[in-house]
Formats: C-alpha cells, sequence, structure tokens
C-alpha cells in the first residue's frame, strides 16, 4: 500500500512553469494519471536501502560493470550469492 | 531458383561472388518487392532508390574486379533516426521532416565502407518512443496481420525484412526496440553490449540505454553486420575501447559444453503460455545438443519497469529540453513522455542509475552458474493498433504493461541478447526466443542463436503477403 500522496495537476503544473514548461490541462490530466500509475513502483524504488558508506553503488559502477566484462557489481556480495 | 527477395545478405554475397546475380539485380529486387508490399505495410519513410541503384552499379564493377567488400552489394535499410548525408532523416517525426544531414552515422558510414547498399530510411515510432499510429506519416503495419503492429520502436525495420523487402535493416533499442518488432515480424534482431556499436550520428532516445543493432532473416546476417559496424569510435564517449570478438568464425562451434541458464522468476510468469512452452521446447533442443539447462534466479526483476521507464523518461526529458516549446507540434504519445519526463526527480532518477548496479549484480550471480541465459523474445503477441492489447493466455493486457517485460532489464544492465524466431503461436503470430550473454559475448550469443536456427525451421516462416 502506497504511503505518500501523488502529486495533483496544481503541483505538478507548478513544479513544470518553476521549469519553464507551459502544459495544457490535457497535458496535466495525463501527467496526474501517469504519476497515479507509477507511484506504487516509484515506492518500490525508494525502499531500496542505498548505502553512505562503505561499498557504494554509484552509475559509474553501473558502467564500469559492463566495461569490466560484467563483474565487480557492488551488489554481487557473497551473501546475495546465497539467496 | 530461390527469388533474390528471399535471400539472406550472406546469401546474396554468396551469388555475387559465383556470378549468379549481381548487385545491380539484388537492388533493382529489393525496389520492385518495396513497391510490391510497401501500399501494405507503411515501412518506408524515404525511399533511395536512384542513390542505391549508383551504388549497386559500383558494386557490380567490385565483384568484376575482384575487390569486393564484406558487405558488397547488399541492400540494407536504416531506421530513420540514424542520420544519413545528403538524405532526410526525420525520427518520424515533424519537427525534423525537412532535415538534411550533411554527415553519415558512424553506423552507416561504416556499412558504405564495407559495401552495403542503402536503399530506404525505415520507419520507427517517432523519436523512437512515440505514438504506434504516427500520425505524421502513418502507421507501420505488421506483415503477419495488417491489423497490427509490427511493434517498435524499429516498426519499419522489423515489417520490411519480413517482407522481404532487404535482407538486412539497422534498428535502435532503448528498452527492446530491436528484439521486440524482430520478434513480432518473426526475424531476428542483435541488441549488441551497450557500447560496443557506436552511437554517434543516431538521434538518441536515453543515451545511458540506446544501442544500435541489426534485424535479419538469419544469425549469419547478424554476426556479418555486427562484424562490419562494431569497434571504438573515437567521437563517441559512450563508446567501449574493448577489441571485438570473431562474430563470423565462432557462428558454428554448436553448444555442446555450455550452460544454458533457465529463469525460475519473472520472464515465464506473465508470459503466454505457447510461448513459455517454446521457450522450453528451445532448452530441450539444447540440451539435445549436448548444453546443459541449469535453474537462475533474478530476485530483483520486479524493480526493472520502474528502473526503465524512470531513466528512459529523465533523459528523454533532457534531451527535448530544446523543443520543449513546441509539444503541439509532437504526437501526442512522444509529447506525453516530454510531459512526464517534466517530473522525474533529480534524486529519483539518480537513484535508478544507483540500482542498475543491483540488476546488473542479479545478472552477475546468474552468469556464475551459466554461460548464457535463455528468456522469451516477448511475453506476448503483436497486438492490433485499433486497441494495443496484447494477448497473455487468456488476459489481455495494455501493451505498455507486458511488451518490454523481457527486454528492459538487459538495457537496463548493457547485456548483449540475441532474439530469434521460435515459431507461430495466437492466431498464427510470430513469437521467439532471446539469448542473453555477459558484455561483449554477442559472439557466444550469436553462436547459441544459430546452434538453435539450424536445428529449426522458424527463421524460413514468410508472411502471407510475401507470396499473396
Amino acid at each position: 500500500m502506497s504511503s505518500n500522496p501523488s502529486l495533483d495537476a496544481a503541483t505538478l503544473g507548478a513544479i513544470a512553469a518553476a521549469a519553464g514548461v507551459k502544459l495544457s490541462p490535457e497535458h496535466l490530466d495525463a501527467a496526474v494519471a501517469f504519476n497515479e500509475a507509477m507511484r506504487e513502483d516509484l515506492e518500490r524504488l525508494r525502499s531500496v536501502p542505498l548505502a553512505f558508506v562503505g561499498r557504494l553503488a554509484t552509475p559509474l559502477d553501473a558502467l564500469a560493470w559492463i566495461e569490466n566484462g560484467g563483474r565487480g557489481s557492488p551488489f554481487a556480495t557473497e551473501e546475495a550469492t546465497q539467496r | 531458383m530461390t527469388n533474390l527477395t528471399d535471400c539472406t545478405g550472406t546469401e546474396l554475397i554468396d551469388r555475387f561472388r559465383s556470378g549468379e546475380a549481381s548487385p545491380t539485380e539484388a537492388v533493382r529486387a529489393a525496389i520492385e518487392q518495396t513497391e510490391r508490399t510497401e501500399p501494405a505495410i507503411n515501412a518506408v519513410i524515404t525511399r533511395m532508390n536512384d542513390l542505391a541503384l549508383a551504388a549497386a552499379a559500383e558494386s557490380d564493377r567490385r565483384y568484376r574486379d575482384g575487390t569486393a567488400r564484406p558487405l558488397e552489394g547488399v541492400p540494407v535499410g536504416i531506421k530513420d533516426i540514424l542520420a544519413t548525408a545528403g538524405v532526410r532523416t526525420t525520427a518520424g517525426s515533424a519537427i525534423y521532416r525537412d532535415w538534411v544531414p550533411d554527415y553519415d552515422a558512424t553506423v552507416v558510414k561504416r556499412l558504405r565502407d564495407a559495401g552495403a547498399v542503402v536503399v530506404a530510411k525505415h520507419a520507427p515510432f517517432p523519436f523512437a518512443l512515440g505514438h504506434e499510429n504516427n500520425p505524421h506519416y502513418g502507421p507501420t503495419l505488421n506483415p503477419w496481420d495488417t491489423e497490427r503492429t509490427p511493434g517498435g520502436s524499429s516498426s519499419g525495420s522489423g515489417a520490411s525484412v519480413a517482407a522481404r523487402q532487404v535482407p538486412i535493416s539497422i534498428g535502435t533499442d532503448t528498452g527492446g526496440s530491436i528484439r521486440l518488432p524482430a520478434t513480432w515480424c518473426g526475424v531476428a534482431g542483435l541488441k549488441p553490449t551497450w557500447g560496443r556499436v557506436p552511437n554517434k550520428g543516431v538521434m538518441p532516445l536515453a543515451w545511458s540505454m540506446d544501442t544500435i543493432g541489426p534485424l535479419a532473416r538469419s544469425v549469419a546476417d547478424l554476426a556479418l553486420v555486427l562484424d562490419v559496424i562494431a569497434g571504438h569510435e573515437p567521437a563517441d564517449a559512450s563508446s567501449s575501447r574493448q577489441p571485438k570478438q570473431d562474430y563470423l568464425g565462432e557462428l558454428d562451434k554448436g553448444v555442446a559444453g555450455l550452460r544454458i541458464g533457465l529463469p525460475e522468476n519473472w520472464f515465464l510468469e506473465k508470459c503466454d503460455p505457447q510461448i513459455v512452452a517454446a521457450v522450453e521446447d528451445a532448452a530441450e533442443r539444447f540440451t539435445e545438443a549436448g548444453a546443459t539447462i541449469v535453474p537462475v534466479r533474478f530476485p530483483h526483476a520486479d524493480l526493472t519497469q520502474a528502473i526503465g521507464w524512470f531513466t528512459l523518461l529523465g533523459e528523454l526529458a533532457s534531451l527535448h529540453q530544446i523543443t520543449v516549446d513546441r509539444l503541439d507540434e509532437y504526437d501526442s504519445g512522444f509529447a506525453g513522455h516530454i510531459v512526464n519526463g517534466q517530473f522525474v526527480s533529480a534524486t529519483d532518477y539518480l537513484r535508478c542509475q544507483r540500482l542498475r548496479c543491483l540488476i546488473q549484480a542479479d545478472y552477475e550471480i546468474a552468469f556464475r552458474e551459466c554461460d548464457a541465459i535463455l528468456v522469451p523474445g516477448n511475453s506476448s503477441y503483436a497486438p492490433k493498433l485499433a486497441d494495443m492489447m496484447c494477448q497473455v493466455g487468456d488476459t489481455e493486457y495494455f501493451w505498455y504493461e507486458v511488451a518490454a517485460r523481457c527486454t528492459f532489464s538487459f538495457n537496463i544492465t548493457g547485456l548483449p541478447t540475441v532474439a530469434v524466431p521460435a515459431g507461430l503461436g495466437f492466431e498464427g503470430l510470430p513469437l521467439g526466443i532471446q539469448i542473453a550473454t555477459p558484455p561483449f559475448r554477442e559472439d557466444l550469443a550469436l553462436r547459441i542463436a544459430q546452434a538453435y536456427e539450424q536445428v529449426t525451421d522458424h527463421h524460413r516462416l514468410a508472411p502471407p503477403l510475401v507470396n499473396g
């Protein structure tokens, strides 16, 4: 169950206006619907702990993993292997 | 004798070398097949007939002179988001309707330098993610059932190759845009490792996932093209310096002794039963050929759709900031994505980038147990353009819910995959499988796909339109 409310049209309109983007009422309605539809996925994403100390995971690690032939992910630990 | 349009690129080259046919004959046949089938499928935005015939004449001369190059005289199409010097490059959009680049994308240049003959610019979904019912150029239709989409965003590429307009077309893949139309049109498609093929000169959709690759009617053709287009491009920061593999030389080594992972979760859930059966049948065939099937799990697969979508929306919103004041000139589908991208926060976008490491870890751990992973090409079949509802067993889903389910994780991780046809399912529509391998092991993915192709006839199936 989601714990945070979705952003309403007024809030989304204000965010867009602050970025200098003018949106029609139709675009705003569609954006509200999209935000509502994605809310649970977003909360699931936000629920995954990401460390501040120790072995960090940054976007650079994702690039390095590819270049390193698929080895060395910060999350590919012994503990993870036992799952 | 087989029609020239039924030949793969590799078969055409054999005929050119033996003198059985000439590049000019093959290009003329491609042009005629395009004239015949195009009214039914609308796969082409710009035909390049005069330029193609001139290039074919040069290829004729090279075969006579003994100076033929690796793709000499083979007709190819290019998704219309790759720049072509002197030929308009529209992105399937109104905004770039009249844009004529003065340069070739690196991939186009490499193809031309290898002797390929570009005959057409193939329709994409607008900007590679816009509306399947393209309001500017009309929808591209699936040769297997013209009430249905071929999938996208390399829609024209998939439809054109299936309709035998060309043996090879170059597509791009950010969430499945090569493998989706390949699977739904019954052809093969290769999404290389991110960075394996230079992106310079392609209109970007999401730079951290965009990947260029071929669609074709044989695995050998995928290997032949990759051999030409792969390799470092100094002017492209995303381009890898990893050495190329021998993609053609490894093709026929078979699968004996290989361990192939079969997912226990995610990929075969919410997947049509006939597609599940096709994957299981492929696993049996690999076992019969000497491979071992091992179970693998992807504990964080449920995160992939959200990571993929928020990454995609954040990057495309940034890229289209330059024309965000012209939203009314975009198709409604892509305009909606630009709008939604405005509300992806920096922290959420960066969280997605950090979490990509978590998805990569799932694969890293899986690859400790296996050499490659076998998954469906797609969970479902090409939907009708009228409603875009995808059939999964007895249930229908809107296509955004299921279409990228089996493809997005390979863009998030950057892994290479090959999609190949695996028969027909619901209402006689094509279905497929994918083979994924560790980064820069396209040679292995192609080799396994080739082994499958050699013991099946699925790649020979042609839509009724071809012979009708």
